[in-house]
């Protein structure tokens, strides 16, 4: 089992790191929002690994929170997004 | 008065409520209860006609919308690997089957969740859906598209569709 | 031992899932179809990691977990469906790239036509 719990650590955090790339490179600020909430929903799996691991459940409560920030978060940027365009 | 004819929604809150803390007890419930009820008194939703329930076509949905969330996950996975950089796209124009806003709402969200589709652009006065395609190679696959749509349409009517 | 090797197939091909999604992010070509990368993909792959991990749970933990399960899935679609309609309002889609394009079909059939009406 701690080989394949190494394995999907392994996957996520390489996904983890192409994202950044994405959000680096842009082009585009949306872009860079789809790629940051995919790097949110890669923290949330992570932690869900942690969870798998330890067989402990006391952070579950966050990984929800977290999710929903995220959403929040991402609605909002785009939405700013199209208002910048309109005011230019 | 708000809350009361509001009570599906204060239901709803309860059993997130409930969720979020993993165990079922008196204090719990009735803490959920309190913290829904003014939650919708002190942010009303629209009230809208009440969703029909519908358990049995409500399922099929829900396993129907699983296995396109599955398949389109791997034919985008596939057009990744595949094609990478020189991926090919379309904007097809899908015929609305109703004038109802809430499905059509359902229906652009669950476009979402089918095999490489995204909804860009409703035009209602037109009764169609601009619908944003990854892996159109042919100007044929347009018609799979608007078939595919189809079905998912009905679908949703059937579930969440108003007696008439 | 059996919910030990069910729990492992679905979190290995949760994080392919995952892995393969972000891999879209960067090898397609434009915005929308980065976009479905990473809304399919990604929502596949959290909800098979969710559910490997939901097994190994007793059953108090997994119920909390099968909610993070639904909000992803509802949340998902909304946020593809915002930022490809920011993408398409503001410019940033490639129209020249598409294969068939049936809105610019209408709308240069709207502007022939000399009206707007419809378009919003």
């Amino acid at each position: 089992m701690n080989i394949v719990f190494a394995l999907v650590l392994g996957m996520l955090a390489a996904a983890a790191v192409i994202s950044v790339v994405r959000v680096l490179r842009g082009p585009g600020t949306l872009d860079r929002i789809a790629a940051l909430d995919v790097f949110v929903v890669l923290i949330v799996a992570a932690s869900a690994v942690y969870i798998a691991i330890y067989r402990d459940g006391s952070t579950i409560p966050l990984m929800a929170a977290v999710a929903l920030v995220g959403f929040v978060g991402s609605v909002t940027a785009a939405r700013l997004v199209e208002r910048w365009e309109r005011h230019r | 008065m708000t809350v009361v004819r509001r009570w599906p929604q204060v239901l709803w809150l309860t059993v997130v409520w409930v969720l979020l803390w993993g165990t079922v007890s008196v204090k719990i419930v009735v803490g959920g209860i309190l913290v829904a009820a003014a939650v919708t008194a002190l942010f009303p939703l629209p009230l809208l006609p009440r969703l029909p329930f519908r358990p049995w076509a409500l399922l099929q949905l829900g396993c129907y919308l699983l296995v396109d969330l599955v398949v389109s996950g791997v034919q985008v996975a596939w057009e990744t690997l595949r094609h990478g950089p020189r991926a090919q796209a379309g904007i097809v124009a899908v015929p609305l089957l109703t004038d109802s806003e809430r499905i059509t709402t359902f229906v652009a969200a669950a476009t979402a969740l089918t095999p490489g589709t995204v909804v860009l652009q409703i035009d209602r006065a037109g009764g169609r859906l601009y619908v944003y395609t990854l892996g159109l190679r042919r100007p044929d696959d347009a018609a799979r598209v608007r078939r595919q749509m189809e079905r998912l349409q009905e679908r949703m009517v059937r579930t969440v569709g108003e007696e008439r | 031992m059996i919910t030990d090797v069910v729990s492992a197939v679905f979190l290995l091909l949760g994080a392919l899932s995952c892995l393969l999604g972000a891999l879209g992010l960067v090898r397609l070509p434009d915005l929308p179809a980065r976009l479905q990368a990473a809304t399919k993909p990604q929502t596949l792959g959290l909800l098979l990691i969710l559910l490997g991990t939901a097994i190994r749970l007793d059953f108090e933990n997994a119920a909390t977990l099968i909610l993070v399960i639904l909000f992803q899935a509802v949340t998902a679609p909304v946020i593809s469906q915002i930022v490809a309609r920011s993408a398409y309002r503001t410019g940033t889609l490639d129209r020249s790239a598409l294969v068939v394009d049936e809105l610019a079909e209408r709308m240069e059939r709207e502007a022939r036509e000399g009206g707007s009406a419809g378009r919003k």
